[in-house]
């Protein structure tokens, strides 16, 4: 791991310092241009390329790069039909408001959700109750990608001394500050280091910098995604070779075990997380870091992962530290199981990896449902569609002919990158096994795996920059959106409407800064349900603005109200069916009604409660008119 | 005037194409892989071009489809309407009106 360290180490530095000269770039570009639809919308200049890997980088978050490959390892080829709702997205996401929207929000010099809901109806609690929810839910997903970023940046450097070092030191002097005592040195570091580099580069920079640099970015993902395919397909032996491989494995089990030493160690026996032990036939990786205090004979309670699959069991071997311990100081290390807990689906059935619903540690019915495929499939194209950061892009596009070229490029790029991550892990899953102990670590140790094999190392620091790459092009996206709403949708709208230019600057900057600082603060001890919480607040923002925005563009009959209660339903039935499921499950997490995911129900809701409440009420003839001529 | 009325036209078809070339995705993915895919055989798996055939014919071949379909769609179909439409006449109407604005809702 020490060289993909390293690697991941110098591929962050060289990358800080890119996002910086981007930043300090489009701050000179910026110059002499009206400051708050530059800041916040690139003063709706972008070509072809920079609006579509803004659009394409921004979507694939952290999750892609990380969360979407640990899936794939551990449950198989049902991640094609998980994901496979992408295959529309780009065209629905920029295609079905993309020319309107941005015909709409220069019309009325728009550059919020909010303004453009407020200015359609010329009613100010439109924009207010936009602006209540928005902030709501993109702060939480805020908080929640901050902590993406330093969990996965300390993640990749895991390994590497220097990055020890430091963390050991932070946390020795960490230890009596309150608050930040509770937070473990190194994920304090990574996530000191990623935020003061996202937030310099967004306050410095705007919206122009984040596009600039989400371009940068997604050129990172698509070039690493394909190197890893082409390294990956070679190592393998071709894609069939790793199916039919695929095919013959059974899931491990995990389980809980006592490693002996004998004679009782002499001094501390260290055996670091991931170490292997082979034992009458079986493969054994240790899930901790197992310490065997001097003088005594064993540790219990150890958390183990047990291969099952002949074929593995077969390839591997103990680790050399096993070898060093017996042949340099006389101990037999051996392996004794306590307990063993077997998948709940598909445990020892060859082929599970191969079909849906594909193996599941502790879903009974496996982990694809039909129910849950569908849901997805509705879920990815129109969920996406729904996300204010998607929709304040589709405002800042030229000319209807960018966003043509956009969703062909975008859905080129799409398909290379989703169908390429399903391969590259398939073949992951055969090419390194017992990555289950810490799944979140396949992107990362394939990268290093592929490239070591390959003889050039150095490139793992290109491959576990697409991380990197994806997790900061969702922060910059998020942290804009907020401090744009703060600014102009409060500020500018509600509190100092002829505020000059200078002081609208000042306050963008500062509100920038104050949002990312607190959101870091808050995310040092993140609470207990955060993961659950980016759940929570993606779909919300979805629920909430989906419908109300596309019945503002498209129906001449929507009002004021319908679109308050449009609004309003799809978040109070988000929020009524996260009660149920914490009330029925005890999880932070909606309650699947007739096991259909929980956007379905809300976005039922917002459509009747929009589509209900406008036809009781009645349009102002001259907004009507205004947005659809011909119509009123 | 007119080009933003033909801009509001082209967008509504536009969208309802979008929205058939989705359901159509939706009932050839959905379709094949909830009839084909749910068949766990074991190591009997049927392989097609080293993966299992189900996510060939069921993910591989329609988002191929639906990336072409995207393409042309993009490309043909959508039209190139212009975006900065300054609608004076009905911004002339919302400036003689924008006294009417405060405190005025749809709903008022």
């Amino acid at each position: 791991m020490h060289e993909a360290s390293n690697s991941a180490l110098i591929a962050f530095v060289i990358y800080t310092i890119a996002v910086f000269a981007l930043a300090v770039l489009s701050n000179r570009y910026a110059r002499g241009k009206e400051f708050v639809g530059e800041y916040f919308l690139g003063s709706r200049g972008f070509g072809v390329w920079a609006f579509a890997l803004t659009f394409a980088a921004t979507n694939a978050s952290g999750g892609s790069f990380m969360g979407f490959p640990a899936l794939i390892y551990t449950h198989g080829w049902s991640l094609a039909f998980w994901i496979s709702g992408f295959m529309v997205l780009p065209l629905l996401s920029m295609g079905l408001i993309g020319k309107r929207i941005n015909q709409v929000a220069r019309h009325c010099d728009a550059v919020t959700i909010p303004e453009i809901l407020g200015a359609r109806y010329g009613s100010k609690q439109v924009g207010l109750v936009a602006t209540a929810l928005l902030v709501l839910f993109m702060f939480f997903y805020l908080l929640a990608q901050f902590k993406a970023g330093g969990k996965i940046l300390s993640v990749l450097l895991a390994d590497e001394p220097a990055f020890q070092s430091l963390s050991a030191g932070v946390s020795r002097i960490s230890t009596n500050l309150p608050w930040i005592n509770q937070a473990s040195g190194d994920y304090l570091v990574c996530l000191v280091v990623f935020s003061v580099a996202v937030i310099v580069y967004v306050v410095y920079g705007g919206f122009r910098a984040v596009v600039w640099t989400d371009v940068m970015q997604g050129i990172v993902m698509f070039v690493g995604v394909v190197l890893m395919l082409v390294l990956a397909l070679r190592q393998i032996g071709g894609l069939e070779s790793a199916t039919r491989q695929m095919a013959r494995m059974t899931p491990p089990e995990h389980g809980q075990a006592t490693v002996r030493s004998d004679p009782p160690a002499a001094e501390e026996i260290v055996l670091p997380k991931g170490t292997w032990i082979k034992q009458s036939g079986t493969a054994f990786r240790l899930a901790k870091l197992t310490v065997i205090p001097r003088g005594r004979a064993s540790a219990a309670n150890v958390p183990v992962l047990i291969i099952t699959t002949p074929e593995e069991n077969d390839k591997l071997r103990s680790d050399d530290v096993i070898g060093e311990l017996e042949r340099d100081f006389g101990i037999a290390l051996s392996l004794s199981i306590q307990e063993r807990t077997p998948y709940a689906s598909g445990a020892g059935q060859a082929g599970v990896y191969l079909t849906n619903p594909g193996p599941s540690v502790t879903g009974e019915f496996g982990f694809l449902a039909i129910g849950t495929a569908i849901s997805f499939f509705i879920f990815w194209p129109f969920g996406a569609t729904g996300q204010p950061a998607n929709m304040v892009r589709l405002m800042a596009f030229k000319s209807s002919r960018t966003l043509r070229v956009s969703i062909v490029t975008v859905s080129v790029y799409y398909a290379v990158i989703y169908l390429s991550l399903v391969v590259i892990f398939c073949c992951g899953r055969v090419l390194l096994p017992g990555m289950e102990i810490d799944p979140d670590r396949t992107m990362p140790d394939l990268a290093t795996r592929l490239t070591a094999n390959a003889g050039v190392p150095w490139m793992a620091g290109l491959l576990v920059a697409a991380p990197f790459a994806a997790v900061m092009s969702s922060v910059d996206s998020f942290l804009l959106l907020l401090s744009s709403s703060v600014v102009r949708d409060i500020y500018q709208q509600h509190i100092h409407p002829g505020a000059p230019e200078r002081t609208l600057k000042r306050l963008s900057y500062a509100v920038t800064l104050v949002v990312g600082v607190i959101a870091v603060l808050m995310v040092v001890n993140p609470p207990t349900y955060l993961q659950d919480l980016i759940v929570f607040a993606s779909g919300g923002l979805a629920a909430c603005f989906l419908v109300p925005m596309v019945l503002t563009l498209y129906w001449s009959r929507m009002t004021s109200s319908g679109t308050i209660a449009g609004m309003l339903g799809g978040t109070l039935m988000h929020l009524g069916l996260t009660c149920w499921g914490y009330i029925a499950a005890g999880q932070f997490r909606a309650y699947e009604f007739l096991g259909l995911n929980p956007f379905l129900w809300d976005l039922a809701a917002s459509f009747i409660a929009a589509i209900g409440v406008s036809l009781l009420g009645r349009t102002n003839p001259l907004r009507t008119d205004r947005f659809f001529p011909n119509q009123a | 005037m007119e080009t933003t009325g033909s801009l509001l036209r082209h967008a509504r078809r536009e969208g309802i194409g979008m929205l058939v070339i989705w359901a159509v995705c939706f009932l050839w993915v959905v379709g094949y892989c909830g009839t084909q895919g749910y068949h766990n055989e074991g190591a009997a798996t049927a392989i097609r071009w080293g993966m299992p055939a189900w996510v060939l014919w069921g993910v591989f071949l329609p988002w191929g489809f639906a990336t072409v379909a995207s393409c042309i769609y993009a490309l043909v179909l959508i039209a190139d309407d212009p975006l900065d439409d300054p609608l004076e006449e009905a911004a002339a109407t919302d400036r003689r009106s924008e006294t009417l604005r405060q405190g005025e809702s749809d709903d008022a």
